[in-house]
């Protein structure tokens, strides 16, 4: 058959109606149906889909950096005991030496 | 994405930043100064070093880190053989000694030097005060000197 030949069928097909009505209740049924096989959320998902909204993810990021900032406040570096930076400095020996230049 | 994924991605991100957060308050609260300078503002305020004392001792000091300095890589280059192990384990008994009698002639040189450069820096001080910084600082230099020769033997001897 070549490709312009036209097919037979394409007429009867172009005619054809579905003359079928959809019963009430088609569409409840379809979305029981999908429920049907969808299984429970776990605890995962729900906690996942009551945590990560926008403004909480905001709220928890912001409390993380001012928690972080608070600690680092009340918590500073040791500072270098100045006999000891003394001796680290005149001393060939002392182990920190050439790492406390 | 799965939820349980998008939970710990969350909580990592969160702990990045927070941990950003940490690190950067504690960086901008450390001191900027040397340790160099710690130890000068000690030695002045410690043995109470009038201006033109201070002004002596700075300039020793400076003078003395460069050489210092120069010591301490010269330490570290003669010890590294002799601390390294597998770098020694095939070397011969002879070689073996002549790197340490050159390591521990370099120390004996760096001793010296310190220890010229401490009654250098008590001679610019009161007698009284003189002789308490040398007691304060002369034991550390030797003892640091014995853990130093002790760590050096203890690594042959292995």
């Amino acid at each position: 058959m070549k490709a312009d030949d036209p097919d037979p069928l394409d007429d009867l097909l172009a005619q054809w109606q579905v003359q079928a009505e959809t019963p009430p209740d088609f569409r409840r049924e379809v979305w029981r149906r999908i429920a049907s096989e969808t299984r429970d959320p776990g605890w995962v998902e729900r906690f996942a889909w009551w945590l990560l909204r926008p403004k909480r993810e905001v709220v928890i990021l912001a409390s993380a950096v001012a928690m972080a900032v608070a600690w680092g406040l009340t918590h500073p570096p040791e500072e270098l005991n100045p006999h000891d930076a003394y001796v680290m400095s005149i001393s060939p020996f002392d182990p920190n030496h050439l790492e406390g230049r | 994405m799965t939820p349980a994924g998008r939970l710990i991605g969350f909580a990592m991100l969160t702990a990045a930043i927070a941990a950003i957060s940490l690190w950067t308050t504690r960086e901008s609260l450390r001191s900027r100064e040397s340790p160099q300078d710690v130890g000068l503002r000690w030695l002045k305020d410690e043995y109470h070093l009038g201006d033109a004392a201070f002004e002596r001792v700075s300039i020793l000091h400076r003078d003395y880190f460069q050489q210092c300095d120069k010591m301490c890589r010269q330490i570290d280059a003669a010890g590294r053989p002799l601390l390294w192990r597998s770098r020694h384990r095939g070397s011969k008994t002879g070689q073996l000694d002549a790197q340490f009698n050159k390591e521990q002639a370099i120390c004996a040189d760096c001793e010296k030097a310190a220890t010229d450069h401490l009654n250098q820096v008590a001679a610019l001080m009161p007698p009284e005060q003189s002789k308490r910084f040398l007691d304060d600082i002369l034991p550390i230099l030797q003892q640091q000197r014995r853990e130093h020769d002790r760590r050096v033997s203890s690594s042959i001897r292995r």
